[in-house]
C-alpha cells in the first residue's frame, strides 16, 4: 500500500471538471483500489458520486491511497494529475 | 401581448415558433414486465443514453467547447458510476419498474450531492436529473426534440445534451424555467450565445405553435406578433447588430478620444473564472480585482499559498497587462464569519478594510506576501481601500517592505518594485490627495463609496438611495480635485466605481485627464465607441462642476 497527501489549492476544490478526469484516470487501474480520504471522510476514487459527495474545498487535505499490483506506479500518475489540476 | 417576463440570461432578440418542450416524461401507467424484464429494460435504456451521448461527442466533436465535452463527459462517468448501477438494482430487485428504479436512484443521489451544502456540488444534482430523465425518456418511448424551422424553446428541465443536440441554426431563442444562472446549461447557453431569459413557473402550453418575439435585453416575451410589431423586430434586430459590428470594429483598437487622447478602459472582476482569453485581448487590463472571494465562503482565513495561486492564476493569465488588485475589504456588507467582526450600527463608517488591517497586521501581510510572491509573474500592482490618512499609507508601505523582508529571508521571489496605490473613495483622501500623491504610485477612485460618504447617503437604502448622484458637482470637484493632485505629482488616476462607464460623465473624465476607467466588460467596447466620438478641447467642464 501506498500513498500521498495533498492540500487543495483550486478555488473551486476538488470537485471542479478535472475530477472526471481524474475519476476516469482512476479507473484504468482496474486491479488497484484508489481510496480518497477527507475531512474524516472516505470515498472510492473510481465512483464520480463518492468522489463528489466528499465535498472537498479549496485548503483541505486529501489523502489518496493506492492498493495492489502497480500500485507505486498508479500514485505517480495520479500524484502528478492532482498537483497539476488542483 | 407580453406573455410572460423574466431575467436575462444572455442579451439580444429572437423572432420564432413557440415550441414548449419538458425534458421530463409522464410514465405513468407503465406496465411492469416482472423483475427480469424491467432489469433488461433498464440496461437498454442506459445503454441507448450512453451512445447518444458518445454519437454526439463525436458528431459535435467540432463545435463544443472544451468546457461542454467535458460536461458530456460527466454524464457518461455518471452512467457508468458503480454506485447509481447498486441503487438501481436494489430498486429492480424489489420489484419497481425500470422508471422508478431510475428515478429512485436519481432523487437518492441528488440528495446526497445537495447535502453536501456546497453550491458546485448542488448544482450537479441536476446532472443527475438530467440522465435519469434521459433515460426515464427512453423508457417512455420519447423521440428527440427535432427543429424544423426557426424556435424560441420554453423549456423545463432542459438538459445538456438536450441541448448541444439541437440544431444551432433554427434555435433562436430560450426561456429557461426553474433554472439557476450558474447551472451547466446555462453556462452553455451563454457560451453559445443563444438570446436567453430565465422564468419562473411553468410555461402556458398554448403559447405552442405561436409565433413569438423573444425580447432577452428587456426580459420580455411577446405572443401574437403584428405586422407593425414584427417589423419593429426586424427594425431592433437589423440595429443591434449593426451596433454589434460598430462596437466589435473598437475591439483591439487603442482606446482614445478623438482629438488622441488615451485612455486605458479596464476589466473589473471579483473571481479568476472571470478571466478568459477574450477578456484578456478586449481590456487594456484589469483596474479592479476584488479580493474578497478569496476570504468569502470558506470556514477559516485563507493561507499565503492559497492566496498565492489564485493571485497569479490571474496575472499570469494577463501576461504584461497589469493587474491591479485591491487588498481585502472585508467589513460592513461583505463580511466572513471566521473575521468573527462585531455587528454595527452603521457599518459603512465601521470597522472594515484598512481599518481592520491596522489591528490584524497577520492577516494584510498574509495577502501582501503572496500578492508579492505574484508579483514576479506578471505585471500586478496592488491597491489600499478606505485610506483616510497619510499615516494609513505610512502603515501599509511599511508592512509591505516588512512583508518583502520576510520573503528575501525565504529566498522567495518577487517584484522589488511592484506598484502600491490606493483608493480614493472617502473625501478625507481626495481633499489631502496633493499629500497621498507623494507617496502612492497611482489613485484609483472608488466611485461608489465616494458618493455615499460626500452626500451623507446610504447607499443601501431604498429612501434616500435616489439622493445618491454620481453627477452631483461636490462628487465631481473632488474627483478633479485628486486627478490635479495626481498629474502634479506624476502618477495616473484612475476611475474604477459604477461612473467608469457612465456616458454623461465620459466627456468630463477624458477632459480632466483621467487616465484609466475600469468597469465590467461589457461596457468596455460601449465605452470605447463614446470616447472616439469626444474631443476633450470642447468639453464645458462648468457643466459639470458649476
Amino acid at each position: 500500500m501506498t500513498s500521498f497527501s495533498y492540500v487543495l489549492k483550486d478555488p473551486a476544490g476538488i470537485h471542479a471538471r478535472p475530477a472526471t478526469q481524474m475519476i476516469q484516470q482512476c479507473a484504468t487501474y482496474k486491479d488497484i483500489d484508489i481510496q480518497i480520504q477527507c475531512n474524516g471522510k472516505t470515498a472510492d476514487a473510481k465512483r464520480i458520486f463518492r468522489v463528489m459527495s466528499l465535498g472537498a474545498k479549496q485548503g483541505d487535505e486529501v489523502t489518496f491511497t493506492f492498493d495492489g499490483p502497480g500500485e507505486e506506479e498508479a500514485r505517480a500518475s495520479i500524484q502528478a494529475f492532482v498537483e497539476e489540476n488542483f | 401581448m407580453i406573455a410572460l417576463k423574466g431575467k436575462p440570461l444572455f442579451e439580444g432578440i429572437a423572432l420564432g415558433t413557440a415550441e414548449v418542450y419538458r425534458d421530463s416524461v409522464d410514465s405513468a401507467g407503465q406496465e411492469n414486465l416482472g423483475v427480469e424484464g424491467e432489469r433488461q429494460r433498464y440496461e437498454s435504456a442506459r445503454s441507448a443514453v450512453i451512445s447518444s451521448l458518445k454519437e454526439l461527442r463525436e458528431k459535435r466533436a467540432d463545435t463544443l467547447s472544451e468546457e461542454n465535452l467535458e460536461i458530456v463527459d460527466a454524464h457518461l462517468a455518471m452512467l457508468d458510476d458503480p454506485d447509481l448501477a447498486d441503487m438501481v438494482e436494489e430498486a429492480l430487485s424489489s420489484g419497481l419498474t425500470a422508471t422508478q428504479a431510475i428515478q429512485m436512484a436519481s432523487d437518492n443521489l441528488s440528495a446526497l450531492l445537495e447535502a453536501t451544502g456546497d453550491e458546485y456540488i448542488a448544482q450537479r444534482a441536476a446532472d443527475v436529473r438530467e440522465i435519469a430523465s434521459q433515460i426515464a425518456g427512453v423508457l417512455a418511448g420519447k423521440t428527440a426534440l427535432e427543429l424544423v424551422r426557426p424556435t424560441v424553446l420554453l423549456a423545463v428541465d432542459l438538459g445538456v445534451s438536450t441541448l448541444l443536440s439541437l440544431d444551432r441554426k433554427f434555435l433562436s431563442g430560450i426561456v429557461l424555467y426553474n433554472t439557476g444562472a450558474t447551472s451547466h446549461v446555462a453556462i452553455v447557453i451563454r457560451s453559445m450565445g443563444i438570446p436567453c431569459i430565465i422564468a419562473t413557473g411553468d410555461p402556458d402550453e398554448t403559447l405552442s405553435g405561436r409565433e413569438v418575439i423573444l425580447d432577452a435585453e428587456r426580459g420580455e416575451l411577446a405572443a401574437d406578433v403584428k405586422p407593425e410589431q414584427r417589423k419593429e423586430y426586424e427594425e431592433r434586430s437589423r440595429k443591434l447588430a449593426a451596433e454589434r459590428a460598430v462596437l466589435e470594429s473598437f475591439r483591439g483598437k487603442r482606446f482614445e478620444t478623438a482629438d488622441g487622447r488615451r485612455v486605458e478602459l479596464c476589466a473589473n472582476i471579483a473571481t479568476p473564472d472571470e478571466v478568459n482569453p477574450d477578456l484578456v485581448s478586449l481590456a487594456d487590463g484589469i483596474g479592479l480585482f476584488r479580493s474578497e472571494f478569496i476570504y468569502l465562503d470558506r470556514s477559516d482565513y485563507p493561507d499565503e499559498e492559497t492566496q498565492f495561486r489564485a493571485y497569479r492564476k490571474v496575472v499570469e493569465a494577463f501576461g504584461g497587462k497589469r493587474t491591479i488588485i485591491r487588498t481585502f475589504d472585508i467589513g460592513t456588507d461583505k463580511k466572513a464569519d471566521y473575521f468573527d467582526l462585531p455587528d454595527e450600527e452603521n457599518p459603512a463608517l465601521g470597522y472594515r478594510s484598512i481599518r481592520i488591517c491596522r489591528d490584524r497586521k497577520d492577516l494584510f501581510e498574509t495577502q501582501l506576501k503572496a500578492l508579492l510572491r505574484a508579483s514576479a509573474y506578471g505585471n500586478l500592482a496592488i491597491m489600499i481601500p478606505m485610506i483616510i490618512s497619510e499615516e494609513e499609507l505610512d502603515y501599509a508601505l511599511e508592512c509591505v517592505a516588512e512583508s518583502k523582508a520576510d520573503l528575501k529571508r525565504r529566498g522567495l521571489k518577487f517584484n522589488p518594485d511592484m506598484e502600491v496605490g490606493i483608493m480614493v473613495e472617502t473625501p478625507a483622501a481626495a481633499a489631502i490627495s496633493d499629500r497621498l500623491a507623494k507617496k502612492a504610485k497611482f489613485f484609483s477612485v472608488g466611485t461608489n463609496d465616494l458618493i455615499q460618504y460626500t452626500l451623507a447617503v446610504d447607499r443601501t437604502n431604498d429612501l434616500v438611495a435616489r439622493f445618491a448622484s454620481g453627477h452631483h458637482p461636490a462628487v465631481l470637484r473632488l474627483i478633479k480635485q485628486a486627478a490635479e493632485s495626481a498629474h502634479a505629482n506624476g502618477i495616473p488616476i484612475g476611475i474604477c466605481g459604477e461612473l467608469a462607464h457612465d456616458s454623461y460623465l465620459l466627456p468630463f473624465f477624458a477632459a480632466i485627464g483621467i487616465d484609466e476607467l475600469s468597469m465590467s466588460s461589457s461596457y468596455i467596447l460601449k465605452t470605447a465607441s463614446e470616447l472616439s466620438k469626444i474631443d476633450t478641447s470642447e468639453v464645458d467642464l462648468s457643466k459639470y462642476i458649476g
